[in-house]
């Protein structure tokens, strides 16, 4: 493999994300630098082990990476910002929070077949503090589909959902044939 | 009112805990396996404290009364062992100690959140920067591009300074107006108005000439007399 390729394609993707300021998509990445999506990976796999050890990281969330301060530096970014949040999540916000990020992308009725509960408020707290966005729903129209945000991946200091307790072993368990099931 | 009905209704939301929670928390407080027998160990538990709900509304009501249901029949059967139980009620036996199990797991996953949370190693993003009007670079600009422009602006600040100078003219005509009237005069006692402008180029020379009329009227060397609106204004030497 082209060693300087990837660490040229790693170069542009550090510049481009850093005046991005938010997240940004693979395939957006590749449509402005011209390169292939395979390239795109190999120069975010490198500019990834080149920020190791350095203020910055990068995170990642369903093929979209966002460059943001390293976790160790959380106290002077906090510092010069002054918004430290003082409220941590409720238990039942927490336990909401930890299906969708655990299950989701899922609808409103799959949450709450799994905490047995309606969810409608919690749903909506975490919405307001965006550590859960929602989206369209492309196979029902009528319902939206939940899911963590990149807000909810720095909230905790996560590069990426993988990197949640247990992740592959709780998506996997209970994959449950919920659409027929509303509570 | 509406308003204070949907706050006390999510105020109610926030602690209330469904059938599901509620097993799961009487369970794990047996410190017990989530199975069959705990589920019947807990059985009563859970009644009593159906029994207790003030009146949820009757969407709530029902979803504990489901699994109230389920309860006593693995309760019946815990004590009935030859008890059959059709093959349906055994699936929805099984599906609830499975959903039990998924609801668990998260729990504890949720428990190791609030862990991480309280770590508070939060990572900043550059989101600031997001909502700051984009910049758009006109195309092809070089230095070439905005001498050209200057240029342009340049030209465009020298055209009132030549207006000036014709005002300056102007000016000057007014003087030669008045002498020309004056001369006029001086061959005849009486001239009108549409005399002295006759072969008038431009309406500014009519207009500065009866600027030099009113000057001249002004100065008392002339008399002016007109008998109807609109009619020629008769000119007379001041005597």
């Amino acid at each position: 493999m082209n060693e300087k390729k990837s660490q040229d394609a790693a170069n542009a993707i550090e510049s481009i994300l850093f005046v991005h300021g938010e997240p940004m998509a693979e395939k957006a990445m590749a449509a402005i630098l011209g390169i292939t999506g395979k390239e795109i990976t190999e120069g975010l796999a490198a500019l990834r082990e080149r920020l190791e050890g350095r203020g910055l990281a990068l995170v990642e969330k369903e093929g979209e990476w966002q460059l943001a301060t390293h976790p160790d530096q959380t106290p002077f970014v906090e510092a010069l910002r002054k918004d430290q949040h003082a409220e941590t999540l409720s238990r039942a916000a927490l336990e909401t929070m930890a299906v969708v990020a655990y299950k989701g992308p899922m609808t409103r009725a799959d949450i709450e077949y799994i905490r047995g509960v309606s969810s409608s408020f919690s749903l909506r707290t975490l919405l307001l503090r965006g550590l859960v966005e929602r989206v369209e729903n492309a196979e029902d129209s009528r319902s939206f589909l939940y899911r963590a945000s990149f807000d909810f991946l720095k909230y905790l200091g996560l590069a990426r959902l993988a990197d949640l307790p247990e992740y592959e072993e709780l998506r996997k368990k209970g994959k449950t044939e919920t659409e027929d099931k509303d509570l | 009112m509406a308003y204070y009905r949907d706050v006390a209704y999510h105020i109610r939301q926030e602690k209330f805990e469904g059938p599901l929670e509620l097993l799961l928390d009487l369970i794990e407080k047996e410190k017990i396996a989530i199975s069959e027998i705990s589920l019947a160990r807990v059985a009563e538990e859970y009644l009593a404290y159906v029994r207790t709900l003030s009146a949820p509304d009757p969407e709530e009501l029902a979803g504990f009364l489901v699994v109230a249901v389920q309860l006593i029949l693995i309760k019946s059967r815990s004590l009935l062992p030859g008890l059959a139980v059709p093959a349906e009620e055994e699936q929805s036996i099984a599906e609830l100690e499975e959903r039990l199990r998924v609801l668990q797991r998260l729990r504890e996953a949720a428990r190791r959140i609030k862990e991480i949370e309280g770590f508070g190693r939060r990572m900043y993003g550059r989101d600031a920067y997001h909502g700051m009007a984009p910049v758009f670079y006109p195309p092809e600009i070089e230095a070439g591009v905005l001498a050209r422009a200057f240029r342009g602006v340049v030209a465009l600040i020298s055209k009132p300074e030549k207006l000036a100078e014709e005002k300056v003219q102007r000016i000057i005509s007014l003087e030669d107006r008045i002498n020309h009237i004056r001369r006029i005069l001086h061959d005849a006692v009486e001239r009108g108005f549409s005399e002295i402008v006759q072969g008038a180029k431009e309406k500014m020379e009519i207009v500065v000439s009866f600027l030099a009329l009113l000057e001249l009227a002004k100065d008392k060397f002339i008399d002016l007399r007109q008998d109807t609106p609109f009619s020629d204004i008769r000119i007379r030497k001041a005597l």
